[in-house]
Formats: C-alpha cells, sequence, structure tokens
C-alpha cells in the first residue's frame, strides 16, 4: 500500500439525538477502491456526504501528507477532489453537452479546452449520439452514465458512489463496471456504497461495514 | 343603464384614439411597477434562499413574519411611509415625499414579503440534489445558488408575476406618498381613484378595462407556468 | 453550453443593471433636477379645470415645473405646516387666519372669488325656489327634515357650508344629515342618487350637470362668496422651502397677466372665477 491521499478521522455525527457516526477513520488510497456496505439508513449516506464536504460533520479531523487539521478547515481545499455521485443523479434541465460541461467553467480552461474537454467526455462513455438531448428526458441508465461524465470530467482525486448498480439493468451495470475499471486505472480513489456486493467482485479492494456508528473491516484484497 | 353603456363607449374610445393623458398614466403606472419588481427581486430571492438552507436560529419566527406580512393593507404601509418621509419626520431632508422614487420605494416594501414567501416556497420545491451536485462538482456557493434558481425558474417567475400583479394594482401607497401629481405621481389606480370622485366615470372606467385586461394576462400567465413540468417537483 | 452561460451573463447583467438603477435613483432624487415648486390646492379648485389651463402657462413662460397636490383644504393646509409643499391655495378665510397667526404661511393674497350654489330635487319639496337668502333656504331644508348630503371633510366647500348652519341656528340631524367624507363630484352623484339638497361650488356643478337630474334651486346670495387665496409657506420653518418659487407663483396669478387669465376661463360659456387681485 502506498501512500494514502487522505485520511479521515474520528468522524462523529449526530442526526436529533441519535449518534450516527462515532468516531470513524477512513483512509483514501490513489487508485483503490473501498466498499461501503450497512443497512438502509446506518449512515452510509451521511459518511460519504461528509467526506465529500457536503454535510457538516460533528467532529472530524482530516490529514494531508501526514498533517492533521480539523474538518472545518481542511474541507475547502480538499472538497475541490472530491466527487459525491447520487444513487439517482439528479440532470440540470439541459443537453447533456451542457451538463457534462457544468463543472469545467470553475477551471482554467479556455473555452476551446473545454470544448475538446467535453467531446473527449463525451466518447469516452460513449454518449456522442444523445450529446445535444435533453437530459432529463433520458432514461435512467443513461442519465447515469451522465452523471459519471460530468465527474469523471473533473479528474478528481476521489468519486464517492452512492448505490451506483441499484436498478439498473445487466447491460447498464456491465457499462458501470467497466467504467469503474477504467477510473480505478486513472488512478481515483473510489469509495462505492452498495447491498450487492458480487456487482463488484474485482473492483474492490476493501470492503467496511458500517454498524452502530463504527466501521468493521469486513475483507481486505 | 343607457348611461353605464355611454360611458363604457366613451371609456374604449379614449382607450383607442391613444388619448395622450390616459396613456401616460398608464404608462407611468407601468414604469413605477416594473421598477420596484426589478430591484427588490434579486434581493428577496436571496433572502428565501438563505432561508431555505440557512441553518441559524429563527428561520420559523422570520418566515412567520413574512407570511404574515404578505396581506398588510397598502394603506397601513401608505401611512407608515408618510410618517416617515414627511418633513418633519426622520427621513424628511430626503424630500422623497409625492415623488416617484417615494412611490417605488413604497411597493418595493410591498412586494417584498410576497416574493420572499413564495420564492421560499419554490426553493423549497426544489430538489435538495441540484444545489449538491452544483456544489460537489465545484460551483461556489453563488453560482450553485442561480443553479438552483434556473431549476425553479417558472416557480420563481410566478413568484414575480404574483408580486407585479399586487403592486400594480394598488393605491393606499400611491395615494398617500405619490400625491396624485398630474403627469409625476399619477398612476392608473390613484386616477381612476380621482376621476370617480369627480364624478367622470369614462376616463375611470377606461383605466380599469386596462387594468382588468393586465390582471386577466398575469392570471392566464400564472396558470400556464403552473401547468408546466419544471414547477410541479 | 445554453442554459448555463445564460445564467453567468445574467448575472453580470444584473449588477449593471442594479448601478443603472442606483444612478436613476440619484438622479431622481432632485439634487439634479430643477427644482418644482409643489402647490397643494383643494380638490374642487383642481377639478374645475382652471389650473390645468392656466399653470402650464406658468410653467412655460418662467421655466418651472409646478407640482399640483389636490387635496381637501384641511389636508392642504395640513401639507403646508409639514413642510411638504411650498405654497397653498385655499378657499376657507377663517382657517388661513389662524393659519397665518400660527406661523405656518407668509405673504397672502386674495386671487379671485367664485360661488356657491344651492342644487335639489327638481320638485324641490323644501320650496326654496326664490328664498331671500341663503340662510333662510337651510332652515327650510332643516325645519322640513329634507335629506342634505354634506363634503363632510373639512373642506373650503365644507367649512362655509358649516358656517352657514350656524348662521342659521340650525344642527343638523342625523335622519336627514349625510356626511359622506367624500369629494365635491361624488357628493353630487349621491345627491342625484338620494334625490336631496346639496350644497356645491359653481364649477363642479357646471362639469357634470348635464348628467344630474339636480337642479339649480337658490344662487347669488353674497354669503355664498368663495374667496381664494394663495399663501407661502413660510421658508424660516424648513430648510429648503421653494419660496422663491412659491413668490413667483403668487407674483404671477396675482398680476394683470395672470388675473386676466383667470378672468377669460369659462366652463360651459359661463366665467367661473372673478380676479379680485387687481381692482380695475
Amino acid at each position: 500500500m502506498n501512500e494514502p491521499l487522505l485520511v479521515f478521522r474520528e468522524i462523529e455525527k449526530s442526526f436529533s439525538g441519535s449518534q450516527i457516526l462515532c468516531g470513524v477513520d477512513l483512509s483514501l488510497y490513489p487508485g483503490k477502491c473501498i466498499l461501503l456496505s450497512g443497512k438502509n439508513g446506518v449512515g452510509k449516506t451521511t459518511l460519504l456526504k461528509i467526506i465529500a464536504g457536503l454535510e457538516i460533520p460533528d467532529l472530524a479531523k482530516i490529514e494531508i501528507s501526514g498533517k492533521t487539521n480539523c474538518w472545518k478547515k481542511a474541507v475547502r481545499s480538499v472538497r475541490k477532489e472530491i466527487i459525491y455521485l447520487h444513487q439517482h443523479p439528479i440532470m440540470f434541465s439541459s443537453t447533456v453537452e451542457s451538463n457534462v460541461a457544468y463543472g469545467l467553467r470553475f477551471t482554467s480552461l479556455n473555452r476551446k479546452q473545454r470544448r475538446e474537454s467535453v467531446e473527449e467526455a463525451l466518447e469516452w462513455t460513449g454518449l456522442t449520439d444523445v450529446a445535444k438531448k435533453q437530459a432529463e428526458t433520458l432514461s435512467g441508465g443513461v442519465q447515469q452514465r451522465v452523471a459519471f461524465t460530468r465527474a469523471w470530467i473533473l479528474k478528481p482525486k476521489v468519486l464517492l458512489l452512492d448505490e451506483p448498480m441499484a436498478n439498473m439493468d445487466h447491460e447498464s451495470r456491465e457499462q458501470t463496471y467497466q467504467l469503474l475499471v477504467r477510473m480505478k486505472l486513472a488512478g481515483m480513489s473510489l469509495v462505492i456504497t452498495s447491498h450487492f456486493m458480487q456487482y463488484f467482485e474485482g473492483i474492490v479492494d476493501q470492503h467496511f461495514q458500517l454498524k452502530n456508528g463504527a466501521l468493521e473491516l469486513k475483507s481486505k484484497s | 343603464m343607457n348611461g353605464l353603456l355611454l360611458t363604457t363607449q366613451q371609456a374604449l374610445q379614449l382607450l383607442f384614439t391613444g388619448d395622450s393623458e390616459l396613456w401616460s398614466i398608464v404608462l407611468l403606472s407601468f414604469s413605477v411597477s416594473l421598477k420596484a419588481i426589478l430591484l427588490t427581486t434579486p434581493f428577496a430571492f436571496l433572502v428565501s434562499f438563505a432561508l431555505s438552507h440557512g441553518k441559524f436560529p429563527g428561520i420559523r419566527i422570520i418566515l412567520a413574519i413574512f407570511n404574515s406580512l404578505l396581506s398588510v393593507p397598502t394603506v397601513v404601509i401608505g401611512l407608515f411611509l408618510y410618517v416617515l418621509l414627511t418633513r418633519q419626520g426622520p427621513f424628511g431632508d430626503l424630500r422623497l415625499l409625492f415623488t416617484q422614487t417615494a412611490m417605488i420605494i413604497g411597493q418595493m416594501i410591498l412586494c417584498f414579503p410576497t416574493l420572499v414567501a413564495l420564492g421560499y416556497a419554490a426553493i423549497q420545491a426544489a430538489d435538495r440534489r441540484v444545489w449538491e451536485t452544483a456544489r460537489t462538482l465545484g460551483a461556489p456557493p453563488w453560482f450553485s445558488m442561480l443553479t438552483v434558481f434556473f431549476e425553479v425558474r417558472f416557480a420563481l417567475l410566478a413568484a414575480v408575476l404574483t408580486g407585479f400583479g399586487r403592486i400594480i394594482s394598488e393605491i393606499g401607497i400611491s395615494m398617500m406618498i405619490g400625491g396624485n401629481i398630474l403627469g409625476y405621481t399619477r398612476n392608473i389606480t390613484t386616477a381612476i381613484a380621482m376621476e370617480t370622485s369627480k364624478g367622470e366615470f369614462a376616463q375611470g372606467i377606461a383605466l380599469g378595462l386596462v387594468l382588468l385586461l393586465l390582471s386577466f394576462l398575469l392570471t392566464a400567465l400564472l396558470s400556464y407556468l403552473q401547468g408546466h413540468k419544471e414547477f410541479t417537483t | 453550453m445554453m442554459n448555463i452561460n445564460i445564467v453567468i451573463r445574467f448575472d453580470k447583467f444584473l449588477v449593471k443593471k442594479y448601478l443603472l438603477w442606483f444612478l436613476f435613483f440619484y438622479l431622481n432624487s432632485g439634487i439634479i433636477q430643477a427644482e418644482p415648486i409643489r402647490l397643494a390646492t383643494t380638490t374642487s379648485t383642481d377639478n374645475s379645470g382652471l389650473l390645468q389651463e392656466i399653470i402650464p402657462y406658468f410653467e412655460q413662460k418662467t421655466r418651472n415645473v409646478v407640482h399640483v397636490l389636490s387635496v381637501g383644504t384641511g389636508h392642504a393646509l395640513r401639507l403646508g405646516q409639514d413642510g411638504n409643499v411650498d405654497v397653498v391655495l385655499v378657499h376657507a378665510p377663517n382657517a388661513e387666519m389662524h393659519w397665518l397667526e400660527a406661523g405656518y404661511g407668509v405673504n397672502r393674497r386674495s386671487v379671485m372669488v367664485n360661488d356657491f350654489v344651492i342644487l335639489g330635487p327638481k320638485n324641490d319639496p323644501a320650496g326654496i325656489r326664490g328664498e331671500r337668502n341663503a340662510v333662510k333656504t337651510l332652515q327650510k331644508i332643516a325645519r322640513g327634515k329634507h335629506i342634505f348630503v354634506s363634503r363632510g371633510d373639512d373642506s373650503g366647500t365644507h367649512k362655509k357650508e358649516m358656517a352657514l348652519w350656524k348662521k342659521a341656528r340650525m344642527t343638523p340631524s342625523v335622519t336627514w344629515y349625510r356626511e359622506t367624507g367624500q369629494g365635491m363630484g361624488r357628493v353630487l352623484q349621491m345627491a342625484d342618487e338620494l334625490n336631496a339638497y346639496t350644497i356645491s361650488d359653481r364649477a363642479t356643478w357646471l362639469v357634470l350637470r348635464s348628467k344630474l337630474s339636480l337642479k339649480l334651486l337658490f344662487e347669488g346670495d353674497p354669503e355664498l362668496h368663495n374667496i381664494y387665496s394663495i399663501i407661502a409657506v413660510n421658508p424660516s420653518r424648513y430648510p429648503g422651502i421653494n419660496y422663491m418659487g412659491a413668490m413667483s407663483l403668487i407674483a404671477w396669478l396675482t398680476s394683470v397677466d395672470g388675473q386676466n387669465k383667470i378672468r377669460k376661463f369659462k366652463l360651459d360659456g359661463q366665467s367661473l372665477f372673478f380676479p379680485t387681485a387687481i381692482l380695475d
């Protein structure tokens, strides 16, 4: 195991009195994939959102290259490298192209570079045919791919996927699997929550189960 | 009955022959109300957004206050402003009484609660995932907010139309702090009040028809928007 | 990238628009514009149409802008007292004297005079037609308990009416007396509907008489004369009162030119106002 990209320590979060996460630690390694399982409502999504910077934990620390900072101070810089994907991603009401290009405007690419990047990304996921179509009108599986492309184009270091294969037919699952493999190869650190461990065979490096507010290591490859 | 028909005929004549005094009154109504709504909307929606996404104490109370302000009688606002703007009042030095600026300010105060309350409802109805997706893809908070606004744009537009309908048909404020000055602060509603107090019903009816037509258009537009897919989330 | 681009451009546009409106407001706050002369007058004066005719002439000639606020007499004097207008033109001599004594106004000039008339139903149940004077007509109306519609709004017309009731030593009773708090035009319409008596300024009567079934039953008593005066708001009470503007309006109204214009104003072929500032 090489150096971790990021380590989250002592994450604590409670909702209306009940403690969902009590001191969770998680290390993210480049090119490695973590699977998170656990009962519905146990807090998997909350954990992912905290890592993505979309939810505020009661307490947490982030370790970058050995230096530990409290979550509040470090989250701003860390957030930029992490993207969270919803279980049912929401499409902006515009074309597939627009959706994919959304995040690019906050990068330093110029207009020409952005267009090229979008074209390349659409090809990568096989969405060139539907580029000009209104994203909300497309099927769930295609929307999923649009969401992936939207995230991939920004080359994040960490990708968090919430139940990525739920409600997918066999073909879509195959395509998604291939995308995940390529993302791993590209060096992204993946964290996937799912009930269906069998779908991710071959890509998962670590499997944790979230139970009673803590992570239990289930297996390690 | 004869008198009523004759008056309506005269009214329509005034409208269609482009009676300049009449149309200058109509123009003034629109000018004042459009400015008021355009100036209030951005800030009001910012407040709506803060109330929707904020985590500070007292949000519920603030919302309750705005909801209760939705149907304040316009004369009350007019009177309140008059006291503030009169020469002896705290803001008398600004010499704003009996100006269009004062009318605009008054109407801004009038439509603000409506815009905030309806804007809040629109934003609340927005899918939380829009905000989260925007943020996680790197959009700064202000741009993510605009993205959310875009996704609920029809509901927001309906809020603006509702607010506009309220202010273009108000009289309490225009009369009190506008003063109904010919060519300067005389708008549709103050003109109607004045003409009828003079017994000149033809002018009053003509202006009333314009206002009625406008309110039909606004209602039709609102129904169209309510039927639109984006509105029903 | 249709939508998001539009949103970004729209945002910049919003900023520009805000700046433009602030500039607009700045311009509108009177700092740069020529200062208007604010005249508070009564609704009956304004409704006669006299001001619509002669004020634009004055504006052009002296290159001024006059903002006319037409409200009840009481309100007009109040506006002057509060410094919200620069000059008042009213027709309530008693109220005016008190106002001057209190120091609210200066340089009062008598401008013109018109008269009030007493109107009533065609068949004149109180029998006031041909009566000798105004006080006697009111006494007849009161004794016969005929419906009488009043302004009830502290206007010049109302004050005149009250003074007459006092002279007649009668107190109107609610059984036949209707205090409406409305403008002259409305009052005439209501009197028409109720087939009632009322007192009106001649101008409003002339404007509306073709639409009413009321008839003019009594006129001509000097008691019914209505004297209009113009008074400048005391400039020492508030900084920034447009005193020079007020005085220039007073000067013109009481000049030969202004007085002639007043004399020449006709409604329905009849002269309405008789100039009193300069006696030939």
